[in-house]
């Protein structure tokens, strides 16, 4: 806001114009998306673009994309899995970023370097070794496949390792003298003055296992497990890429929770993505 | 009986020594002030004591008990830190609170709801909102008791810190540094206050400060800390008044002590820059003393005795006082002098001003810095008798 107003007045119409028009862009395809599922069949493949259909069918689409495909239970699974990867990925991160930040102890500096180097590790070089080893276990096709590989996020105990840097040694040590336990420490002091840091994890962690197609596609066999990407694939699969109306309807629904969830929780996203200074 | 002891504490990290053999017995009721230059090892021998940092060597006893090795939260005493370290999602009432519920009650019991349901934990619930109520009495902290830290003044959070502390009647009480957040004259109210908390509690308090007015109007007995050792240990008048060594005398006190250079003469006459003083040390004649002398033991003087000879340097008018600057010859450094507003009516800069010391005011110091002792009158009139 500040640097709207210092900026001169033609400078700050240039700037907004080319934000609109690349907010346009990347809009226009979910724009497009919405329109699509509210038209019949007829009107999609027409050669003139109409962003309101003349005949609304609405009610047809998303009964037909809730009956040909159990679209609630993809999104019961996908909240499933989502929640417990972050559930998981806090209650393994929190302790490990707490030793790492305020705990002295030999070879702390190259378990560090170590963490380091496993957020280079790209997923997808280990998703092969990482199929046959729960091959090997016996657990492909499943949800803990679905959620296992990630409940420990190198990235999550580096974030928080930085955060709990920033909190003072003197609260910790307050908490010492006051009878709290090292353990106590991680969930009564660092969790609640790290708040901001898990929200920002969170929104990171849960969008991208909501939207991942890469790994459950891998170990997923039986439609039940599927989580919404994967319900979208199948669905255009099984009704071979010709109804598009339902299609775009399922895309939808399927996109909604995470809109939903920014909406009410905008300004938390914002600050969050803020925060870890990757925007 | 001593309440807290340290024997022969030596503490380093990976190479450099921070403490190098600190001794120190602390009696029950005691209030004691560390004091010493920044990075002399104040705050390191204090969480020593603690237990939040484990000694490299020697012992620590509280209450004649050795607790080497006894975790912080066993040892029963109570810190109140620099940056006040209050939990920061906690209102004022559950920090005070905080002590208390890690004390008596369980895991279980703390639990947010279903710690309710324990027989028991109600009454000791009521029991310990009672005792935080006292405190935040105590303290004046009543009205404030739903605020979290964030929407607290500095005092009150210093206030709070201090709640937290003394809720649970510890053995003693640490303190680093307690007041240097805040502004001049809350301090100096502070200051009162924490003494009288003193009085009242009638607990032992170990003061760490670097500010000496603290540990000279609050302690019982300051201890000098240099360079990782103690240096001088004794009520505030005898540090002031009989420094054992050059670094407290020249650390304690302001502005600062004088220090001239001065040479051992006959019968342990000193003779300081060409004026023999009234006191005699113990020193062989020949030897080179340096010698302090207070800003306010040194009087202008008009007559035509012997005086040190010099002219005024520089005059700072505090109001109360003024300190003036006097340049003499053989001194590399203004001598201070120290004088009512009355007296230093007359003083202009660049005037000629002489100077003398007041009578048995001086202390002496051989070349190491160790004090040198000054000898009984009684000898001094036989030696003249
Ligand atoms: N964890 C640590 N690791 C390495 N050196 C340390 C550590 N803690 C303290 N030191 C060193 O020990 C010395 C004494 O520190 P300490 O904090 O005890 O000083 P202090 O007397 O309290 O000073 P101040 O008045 O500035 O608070 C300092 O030189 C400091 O750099
Ligand atoms: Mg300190």
């Amino acid at each position: 806001m500040s640097i709207a107003t210092r900026l001169p007045r033609p400078a700050a119409i240039a700037r907004h114009l080319v934000l609109l028009v690349l907010a346009a862009v990347t809009l226009l395809p979910f724009v497009w998306m919405i329109s699509t599922s509210l038209k019949p069949q007829a009107e999609v493949f027409l050669s003139e673009i109409r962003w309101w259909p003349e005949k609304l069918h609405v009610v047809e689409n998303y009964t037909a994309a809730f009956a040909k495909a159990p679209l609630l239970r993809f999104l019961l699974n996908g909240a499933v899995v989502t929640a417990a990867i972050f559930v998981l990925q806090v209650a393994v991160a929190l302790p490990a970023a707490y030793a790492l930040a305020k705990l002295r102890f030999r070879g702390r500096q190259t378990v560090f370097a170590l963490v380091l180097f496993c957020v280079l590790i790209p997923p997808q070089a280990i998703a092969v070794p990482l199929f046959l080893l729960f091959h090997q276990l016996g657990i492909l096709d499943s949800y803990a496949a679905l959620i296992v590989p990630f409940t420990i996020s190198v990235f999550g105990i580096f974030l928080m390792r930085q955060f709990f840097l920033g909190v003072p040694d003197d609260l910790v040590d307050a908490a010492r003298m006051d009878g709290i336990s090292e353990v106590g420490i991680v969930w009564r002091v660092m969790l609640p003055t790290a708040i901001p840091a898990v929200t920002a994890f969170g929104i990171f962690s849960v969008v991208a296992h909501w939207n991942d197609y890469f790994w459950p596609l891998i170990v997923l066999n039986s439609e039940p497990l599927f989580t919404p990407p994967l319900g979208v694939a199948a669905f255009r699969n099984a009704e071979a890429g010709t109804d598009y109306g339902p299609l775009m309807a399922a895309a939808t629904v399927i996109i909604a929770p995470l809109v939903v969830a920014f909406l009410f929780a905008q300004r938390r996203f914002i600050e969050g993505i803020a925060f870890t200074g990757l925007k | 009986m001593a309440q807290v002891a340290v024997r022969k504490i030596r503490k380093s990290f990976d190479r450099t020594d921070v403490l190098r053999g600190v001794d120190l017995d602390i009696a029950h009721g005691e209030f004691i002030s560390l004091v010493g230059p920044s990075g002399c090892g104040k705050s390191t021998l204090l969480r020593v004591i603690a237990g939040l940092e484990t000694q490299t060597d020697g012992d620590v006893l509280i209450g004649e008990q050795n607790v080497n090795g006894v975790r912080a939260s066993r040892r029963d005493l109570a810190m109140v830190f620099q940056s006040y370290a209050l939990y920061p999602h906690l209102s004022v009432f559950d920090n005070i609170a905080v002590p208390l519920r890690m004390r008596r009650l369980n895991a279980w019991q703390r639990l947010p709801v279903a710690g309710r349901l324990v027989p028991g934990v109600r009454r000791i619930d009521r029991e310990i909102g009672a005792e935080v109520e006292r405190v935040a009495a105590l303290l004046g902290l009543a009205d404030l008791l739903g605020r979290k830290p964030g929407q607290l003044s500095g005092g009150q959070r210093q206030r709070v810190a201090v709640g937290r502390a003394i809720v649970r009647h510890p053995k003693a009480f640490l303190l680093d540094e307690p007041l240097s957040n805040l502004d001049a004259k809350l301090r100096v109210h502070m200051r009162a206050e924490i003494a009288q908390l003193h009085r009242r509690l009638g607990a032992t308090f170990i003061y760490v400060t670097h500010d000496q007015a603290e540990a000279m109007t609050m302690s019982d007995r300051i201890a000098v800390m240099m360079a990782g050792n103690i240096v001088q240990v004794g009520t505030p008048d005898e540090i002031y008044s009989h420094p054992r060594d050059i670094r407290v005398a020249e650390f304690i006190g302001s502005p600062k002590i004088n220090i001239l250079p001065g040479r051992v003469e006959a019968e342990g006459r000193v003779v300081v820059l060409g004026l023999p003083l009234d006191q005699r040390v113990d020193a062989a004649p020949g030897t080179a003393v340096r010698v302090g002398i207070r800003p306010e033991a040194v009087r202008p003087t008009s007559g035509s005795e012997p005086a040190w000879k010099g002219s005024v340097g520089y005059v700072e008018n505090l109001g109360s006082e003024v300190f003036v600057h006097v340049e003499v010859g053989g001194v590399d450094e203004p001598v201070l002098v120290r004088l009512e507003p009355s007296e230093a009516r007359a003083i202009a800069v660049g005037s000629p001003l002489a100077l003398l010391p007041r009578p048995s005011a001086a202390s002496f110091f051989d070349d190491r810095g160790h004090s040198l002792p000054v000898r009984p009158l009684a000898y001094r009139q036989a030696a003249h008798g």
